[in-house]
Formats: structure tokens, C-alpha cells, sequence
């Protein structure tokens, strides 16, 4: 099997007879009844609950954290951790309204805003894929860089000024969902399937497992890496468009605590937080239970902060049950292993 | 002769240790800055200075005992905050000044050790389990103060964070005591050595008879401990206490901690290298106050001198471990 150079080489089809580990539904299926049950209750408590005023808002509400959640379940799979997407959705805000302001053109603030999330996730993969950097230090310390950037550019000032039209994506609809719903899908259906068909998504699955084997198997980890983080780059500056358009400003305490909530959905969704396995479905499935919770909780007058509380336990839960977690300590001697 | 050849073995050392650059570093930043500003080498300025070191570095050393283990904490902002909350509160309350401050101190080490608990018994990730502890401790205290600050602070609260006993404030001199205990707690007690091999290599560590997860635990313990009196000396110092006054605090000591020299693998790290750390922070701070730059720069500066710390660790482990390779052949 001849790796074919450049990025454009890892997302060709994996014809390998090797299938990823068999098939288990059984954590999903979990997942959903959970999901149905919660349903179910919210619906007989809360009058409000069942209508679409209130399902669309709780969509609008998560789909932000979904896009992330996403590219965060690529990056936990390799074993990795990605602690900077809130910071890059605060500066990639920040810049996509600055941008705009001062040319007038929302293309160029846009384009900037994407451009500023791929320069994020590029210093991230190169320091975590190439200086070899533990990825929650490099990730730890970018967050600090990228939103104390948002904080010195904006002043930490509310900014506003986007054309009318901006706001479809954020609080529009096409065919009677929400606009952010249809994003949300199209990018479920690519990542699900270079998560399962692509060399791409077995590459990662390999450094996850065991990134030094998967290195003399002739993967290329740096550039993979790389790549994986430039994902998330591209998915958090999606975030903060959809975002953006949503409450129509920026600001740079935008996405505090959305790493927390993404990582919560990922690793409740079944992803190992040592790496090696998990699923986009999974991760689709935890998305909405939490997202539900969270407009249960809303809905039953329970304070916000209170509900980050749940969230908080919810992901120690989840770590604890999910049988995945391997020895902290282990995980430790195999990165001293690799430097 | 014998002597004398160790003892330029020991100035090469000395003079290759991470605390010696830092202390240049430092001494060439204080010139830089007095030289922009005058006024910035005036005893009061650089007491004050040395005041905001000291509950920095106080933390900053427990955080560095984390490290060495191999783990992080980054629940430390929300817990310091926790800790303010409920010290103000008891003072407020009436409970004599031991009794509160004590009481703080206990609430401090019980934190660090169910946070120590949960990373030992369920194997979780530290950095994953103290951010769930993070925002579970910063939920919390919304609940319970419903944003309100606490005021009405009793005229004695202040004694730590402001009194100065002949000359030199009291909190500079917690920070001397803190330090000197750190030093050598940590390069000669039983339960300091143990802190090393296990970030060294906890295999091996359990191996020659080290309690790993005990060693552990109270790791946490101890640095809870630390947040604490950290915690004393910089609420003492506030007219009264917003509920998120501990927010991004764990930032600095992360920095402060890299920037000395602990190793974010574990297993290295000495107190003196993080004390400096800290010292280099605030002058950063400072200089960037001198020169007219808005603090919310500050963030992004000390994101900026991890990364910096990180990858100067990453080049130093490539070039030993180019050194031992060359040795081998």
C-alpha cells in the first residue's frame, strides 16, 4: 500500500481488508434510550418543552458545540486533547467582526476569520506534532495565547456592525430546520465517513492506540497530527461563524468552557480518552442527550450555572463508567517513551 | 586537588543550572525596566512587586509539586476563588481570625485531596478530572452566593495581607517560610524524593517500594494545602471578594512552575526555579504597565512564556538524548 504524498493522499479510500474492531452499537443504543427517556420526561413536565420555538433554540443552542465536538472526536481518538478550540472560536469571532468592520466586506471577514482558525490549528499541530510537545500543555498554552489575543485586539469589547444578511446561518431556515442544523449534518456525514472509509481515519486510530508502532509502520504521525489539528482550527472558526451570526456581535468571552462541553459529548459518546476508538455516531448521540439537558434543566428554571455543574459531573461520570480510561500513568510512560 | 576539581564541576553546574539563567534574565529585565522608568527602583515599588510575587509563588509551588508527578491542576482558579469566598464568609460571620484561617487551610487540603482521590482511584486523566472539578467548584459557588460579593469585612482580616512586622510585609515573609520548607521538603524529605520517582518512572517507583497512590494523594494534599495559604495571603489583601476573584489564577502558576524548570512530564523541577518564575512574571507585568500596554495583553504574554519554557524543554530533552546516543557509539 504506497502512501501517496501530500495532505490530498490521506483521504483516499481505505481499500485495506482490515476493518476497524467490530461493530458495537451497544454504548449508542445506551445513549439513545437515555436520550428518549429524557425526552419523554421533559416533555410531560414542561408544557413548553415539546414545541418548535423551543426545539429549534435548543439546536441553534448546541449545533455550536457540535461542530467542535466533531473535529475534537478526531483529536481524542489520536490520543490527543485540544484545550484552545474555545479560545480559537473567541479570537476567530473577534476577527471575523474587526476584519469587517474595517473593510466593509463580510467575504474578507470571513475569510479572515477562517484563515485566523487554520493558523491556530497549524501552530497547534506543529507544536504537538512536530516539537512532540504533550498535547494538553501545547493546547493548555495556546488557549492562553489565542484568547489573550481576542482580549488585546478587542479591548474585551462587545463588537457589532454585521450586514443584514449575515444572519441566516445563524437564526435562518431551509426547509423548515434550522440553517446551522444542515451545516451541522453535511460535516457529521464527512467526518463519519473519513472517520470509517478514508486512511485517514485509520491513521489516527493507529497513533491513538500506539503512536511508536504506528510511526515504524511507516505513518507519517507529524504530518497526520498536523492535519488533525487544522481540522479542529477549521471546525472552531466554523463555530464562531455560526456563532456570530447567531447573537449577531463578538466578543472575546465567546467559547469559554465549549472545550469542557465538547470533550464531555466526545467522551460520553464513547470516544477512549486514551485514544485508539470512538465514533462520530457516538459522539452525535451524547451531543444531543447533553444538549436536551441542558434545555431541560433551562426550561425547569435551573440556573446555568448549575447545569455546568451537571455537565462537569457528567463528563467525570462518563470518563469513570466508560471502561475506557487507561492508566493515567501509563499513558505518561509511553509519551516518555517517545521522546 | 581533588577538591578543587569538584568544585569547578560544581560552578559548571551552577552556572548551567536553569536558576542561574533566570536570575541573569531577571537582573538584566530589572535594568531594562528601571532604565525606561526610574521610578521603578524605589524600595516601595519593589516591595510591592515582592507582595505579588509571594502568593504567586506560594501557589505556584504546589502546582510545580503536581507537575512533578506528572500531573496538572488546572481546578486551582476556581478552587483559590472557593477558598476566598468561604474565608471572607467565616470572617464576616464572627469566627475568630485562627479559627477561620485555620478552617480555610483544612478546606484547602480537603479539596486537593479528593481531587488527588479521583486521579489515583479512577485512573482519569488529571488534566481532564481537575477541569471537571474546575467548573463543578465554579458552578457551585454561583449557587451558593448567587453572584453577591462578600463585604463587610472585620478591620483584623486585613492584618496578613497588608501588616508588615519590622519593615518587611507579612506576606513576603509566609512566602520566605513557604519556600525555605519547599526547598527542603523537597530535596530531602522521604515524601519529596518519593514526589521525583514517581514522575521519574512510577513503574519503577512502585518497584523499590514506593506507595505510589499515597504519594500521590497527598501530593495533592500538600498542594491544596499551599492554594490555602496562598489563598490567605491574597484575600487579606482585597476590601472584599468577588465571586470570581481566583478566575485564569491557575494561568500564572502553570507558567511560573514551566518557566522555573519543573518538567511537564514530571519527574524535574526544583522550588528556587519557580520562585524565580514567578518573579520573572510579574516583571513582565510590570513592564508591560511601564510601557503604556493594556493588561489584557498579560494573558496572552504568559501563554506566550509557557510555550516559550515548553519548547526550551523539548530542545534540552533532544539534546541529551543526542548526548547519550553519541556516548553509546
Amino acid at each position: 500500500m504506497q502512501n501517496k504524498p501530500g495532505l490530498a493522499g490521506l483521504l483516499t479510500r481505505d481499500k485495506t481488508a482490515i476493518r476497524p474492531p467490530e461493530v458495537k452499537y451497544a454504548h449508542e443504543l445506551l445513549l439513545l434510550g437515555l436520550f428518549a427517556v429524557v425526552f419523554v420526561i421533559m416533555s410531560l413536565i414542561s408544557p413548553k418543552f415539546l414545541t418548535v420555538l423551543n426545539l429549534t433554540s435548543m439546536v441553534r443552542n448546541f449545533i455550536e458545540y457540535g461542530l467542535i465536538a466533531l473535529a475534537m472526536t478526531f483529536i481524542i481518538i489520536s490520543g490527543n486533547i485540544d484545550l484552545s478550540v474555545g479560545s480559537i472560536v473567541a479570537l476567530v469571532s473577534v476577527s471575523i467582526a474587526m476584519v469587517n468592520n474595517a473593510t466593509g466586506s463580510l467575504g474578507a471577514g470571513l475569510a479572515a476569520g477562517v484563515a485566523v482558525g487554520l493558523a491556530c490549528g497549524a501552530v497547534n499541530g506543529l507544536l504537538v506534532g512536530y516539537a512532540r510537545v504533550p498535547a494538553f500543555v501545547a493546547t493548555l498554552a495556546t488557549q492562553f495565547i489565542f484568547h489573550g489575543l481576542a482580549l488585546g485586539i478587542s479591548h474585551a469589547e462587545s463588537i457589532t456592525g454585521f450586514p443584514q444578511g449575515f444572519s441566516f446561518i445563524g437564526i435562518g431556515k431551509i426547509l423548515g430546520l434550522p440553517t446551522q442544523l444542515w451545516i451541522f449534518l453535511v460535516c457529521a456525514v464527512i467526518f463519519s465517513f473519513v472517520l470509517n472509509k478514508t486512511k485517514f481515519g485509520r491513521y489516527i486510530r493507529a497513533i491513538g492506540f500506539n503512536p511508536e508502532s504506528a510511526y515504524y509502520s511507516g505513518i507519517n504521525v507529524s504530518r497526520v497530527l498536523l492535519a488533525d489539528y487544522l481540522v479542529a482550527g477549521l471546525m472552531s472558526a466554523l463555530a464562531a461563524i455560526v456563532l456570530v451570526s447567531r447573537v449577531a456581535s463578538a466578543r472575546a468571552t465567546f467559547g469559554t468552557g465549549m472545550d469542557t462541553i465538547a470533550i464531555t459529548a466526545v467522551v460520553l459518546g464513547g470516544t477512549s480518552i486514551a485514544g485508539g476508538y470512538g465514533s462520530i455516531r457516538g459522539t452525535i448521540v451524547a451531543l444531543f442527550l447533553t444538549g436536551i439537558i441542558k434545555n431541560g434543566l433551562t426550561l425547569a428554571r435551573v440556573p446555568s450555572e448549575v447545569s455546568t455543574v451537571i455537565l462537569g459531573a457528567l463528563l467525570l461520570v462518563s470518563i469513570i463508567f466508560s471502561g475506557n480510561a487507561k492508566s493515567w500513568l501509563n499513558i505518561v510512560k509511553v509519551r516518555k517513551g517517545k521522546q | 586537588m581533588r577538591w578543587a576539581a569538584e568544585r569547578s564541576m560544581n560552578m559548571k553546574h551552577l552556572i548551567k543550572s536553569r536558576e542561574f539563567i533566570l536570575t541573569l534574565f531577571i537582573l538584566v529585565m530589572v535594568t531594562l525596566i528601571t532604565l525606561i522608568n526610574p521610578a521603578f527602583f524605589d524600595p516601595k515599588n519593589l516591595m510591592d512587586i515582592m507582595r505579588n510575587v509571594s502568593y504567586t509563588t506560594i501557589a505556584a509551588l504546589g502546582m510545580s509539586m503536581v507537575m512533578i508527578t506528572g500531573g496538572i491542576d488546572v481546578s486551582m482558579g476556581a478552587v483559590l476563588s472557593a477558598l476566598a469566598l468561604s474565608c471572607g464568609a467565616m470572617a464576616v460571620g464572627g469566627l475568630p481570625q485562627p479559627v477561620y484561617l485555620l478552617l480555610t487551610v483544612l478546606l484547602g487540603a480537603a479539596v486537593g485531596c479528593v481531587n488527588g482521590f479521583f486521579i489515583v482511584k479512577t485512573k482519569v486523566p488529571p488534566m481532564i478530572c481537575t477541569l471537571a472539578v474546575s467548573s463543578i467548584v465554579s458552578g457551585t459557588i454561583i449557587v451558593i452566593t448567587n453572584g453577591k460579593w462578600v463585604i463587610g469585612l472585620p478591620e483584623s482580616f486585613n492584618l496578613i495581607g497588608k501588616g508588615s512586622i519590622g519593615g518587611l510585609p507579612i506576606s513576603v515573609l509566609i512566602m520566605t517560610a513557604v519556600l525555605a520548607w519547599n526547598i527542603w521538603f523537597m530535596s530531602r524529605s522521604r515524601l519529596g524524593r518519593n514526589i521525583y520517582a514517581v514522575g521519574g518512572n512510577p513503574g519503577a517507583a512502585r518497584l523499590s517500594g514506593v506507595n505510589v497512590d499515597r504519594t500521590l494523594i497527598l501530593t495533592y494534599m500538600i498542594s491544596g494545602i499551599l492554594l490555602a495559604i496562598a489563598t490567605i495571603v491574597y484575600c487579606t489583601r482585597l476590601a472584599s471578594i468577588v465571586t470570581d476573584c481566583g478566575t485564569n489564577f491557575h494561568i500564572p502558576l502553570i507558567a511560573a512552575a514551566t518557566i522555573g524548570g519543573t518538567s511537564i512530564l514530571g519527574g524535574s523541577g526544583r522550588p528556587v526555579g519557580t520562585f524565580l518564575g514567578a518573579l520573572i512574571l510579574e516583571l513582565f507585568r510590570t513592564a508591560l504597565v511601564y510601557l503604556k500596554i493594556s493588561t489584557y495583553w498579560e494573558q496572552a504574554v504568559q501563554g506566550g512564556l509557557i510555550l516559550f519554557a515548553v519548547l526550551l524543554g523539548a530542545i534540552s530533552i533532544i539534546n541529551s538524548k543526542k548526548a547519550v546516543g553519541a556516548d553509546a557509539k
